[in-house]
């Protein structure tokens, strides 16, 4: 059973990815190995973790590069299956693990658009219905009928951060995705960041950026080496995360 | 919406075009035609229009398969960031060929008028179940192969090698009439083989085919493509691990 105001319930979940010592994804190589035995290494991305998050909750998680962090938001939006544990989801997920999933050089910026809408889950109509607000947030409106491959690096980040950002469900997965392009529309970044929390969004926030996660989570996990070191207030989970040396400004 | 994107970047910039799609069957028919019409068959007067609709249904087949199979590969980098139902990437793959089909068969209609072969709608519906169950097939086989691709990178060959085979285990540039009766049943090993021979019968000879070897081909066709879809369900799981 699930309680109404619990947006994500994750329970003992743990994940391996099995490392083989000599890849054999051919039929031929397994026949010529058909003798030898299959060796593998056993990495635990993942280990027993569990945690509840509540609707419009903004929940960081925390960890060194390799902690899991990136694996555990994979399983949350679906695309790996967890080896053990369950996982319980109440709302729709709008996965951001990158920007501009899908976008493609040979389109243009309108077609991208309504591409990666689709992808993030969005209907024709309702890109249809966004797509001015997404092109005039990115501020590309000369440049929304050239091909993407012409953009520029900051223009490509910013028309995928204007079609992720409209593209919000109930619940955000965000991966290392906050801020992008110039100081002018990283603080617009922020600004709509703001608006989502206030919107009562529930998201779900990995990044390595401090101040951010101090600044606006309720609660932090602190994944060391794929198992919950510490879950609660992001002070004393950075503090964990960075040594007691963590002073805060 | 995927299979959109594929069919703009397919074509996109070739002022040519939609006629790459006329083009490749065509021209194969053509070199194939003149081989074997002045060679082999002269005496058989409708051996052209025979032998452009078993290349059509054919190139249906074998472009379906290879995209299909191909598909959950090509969009390892969206599949890898985003949950999207694996079916639906291995159907909008298959999207493009059916068009392409769709496009030879007007030209196969213009040549059937050409030729004073004019089939009723009997004949038209029959034809329709059989281009159903190619396409069926088509995606049943994708369902085995899209999952069983990304575990094993060299399944394209041997599919690659095998259509070559069917192909000629197929009777498209020659009437299974041609070869004798316990090689037949051989080649009806071939599930192509049936399909093509029966749309053969009914558009052209304008004929009645063998209705208990159509349901037999139903009867085994139906527990494979669920069997298919339950194979793609139980080897989502893990899939993307792998790619």
């Amino acid at each position: 059973m699930i309680n109404n105001d619990i947006a994500i319930k994750v329970e003992h979940v743990s994940k391996s990815f099995r490392i083989p010592q000599q890849r054999r994804n051919s039929i031929r190589e397994r026949i010529l190995s058909f003798s030898k035995k299959m060796s593998y290494e056993t990495f635990n991305a993942l280990e027993d973790v569990s945690f509840e998050i509540k609707k419009g909750e903004f929940f960081s998680i925390i960890g060194r590069n390799g902690s899991g962090k990136s694996t555990l938001l994979k399983i949350l939006a679906g695309i790996y299956t967890p080896d053990q544990g369950s996982i319980t989801i109440n709302g729709e997920i709008s996965p951001f693990l990158e920007l501009g999933v899908g976008f493609n050089p040979e389109l243009s910026g309108k077609d991208n658009i309504y591409l990666n809408g689709t992808l993030l889950g969005l209907t024709k109509k309702e890109i249809d219905k966004k797509y001015h607000q997404i092109v005039e947030f990115s501020e590309l409106e000369r440049f929304i009928n050239l091909k993407v491959k012409n953009y520029s690096s900051g223009m490509h980040v910013r028309l995928a951060f204007s079609v992720a950002i409209h593209a919000n469900k109930e619940i955000l997965l965000m991966d290392e995705v906050l801020a992008v392009g110039d100081a002018n529309f990283q603080v617009k970044c922020y600004q709509v960041f703001e608006d989502l929390i206030k919107a009562g969004k529930t998201i779900i926030f990995v990044s390595h950026d401090q101040s951010s996660v101090e600044k606006y989570s309720n609660r932090v996990l602190y994944l060391e080496s794929g198992k919950p070191a510490f879950i609660g207030g992001p002070n004393e989970a950075l503090s964990q995360y960075l040594g007691p040396d963590f002073i805060k400004e | 919406m995927l299979a959109k994107t594929d069919l703009k970047m397919r074509y996109q910039g070739s002022w040519l075009g939609i006629i790459w799609i006329f083009l490749k069957p065509l021209s194969i028919f053509l070199v194939l035609n003149f081989v074997f019409s002045h060679l082999f068959f002269k005496d058989n007067p409708n051996y052209s229009i025979r032998l452009l609709l078993g290349l059509i249904l054919w190139f249906f087949f074998s472009e379906t398969t290879t995209v299909g199979m191909n598909s959950l590969i090509s969009k390892a980098n969206i599949l890898k960031k985003i949950f999207i139902p694996k079916w639906i990437i291995i159907i909008s793959a298959t999207v493009h060929s059916a068009l392409a089909f769709f496009f030879n068969l007007i030209i196969l209609f213009l040549f059937l008028f050409a030729y004073h072969i004019y089939p009723d709608m009997i004949d038209i519906s029959l034809f329709l179940l059989y281009i159903i169950l190619i396409y069926g097939i088509s995606l049943a086989f994708s369902f085995f192969a899209a999952p069983l691709y990304v575990r094993l990178r060299d399944v394209n060959q041997i599919w690659e090698v095998l259509l070559n085979v069917l192909f000629y285990a197929s009777p498209i540039i020659y009437p299974i009439s041609a070869v004798p009766p316990d090689v037949q049943s051989i080649l009806y090993v071939n599930p192509m083989t049936l399909l093509i021979e029966h749309s053969k019968v009914v558009l052209i000879d304008s004929a009645v085919p063998r209705f208990d070897h159509l349901l037999i081909f139903i009867a085994i066709f139906i527990p494979i493509f669920f069997a298919s879809i339950w194979y793609l369900k139980k080897s989502s799981k893990n899939l993307i691990e792998n790619m």
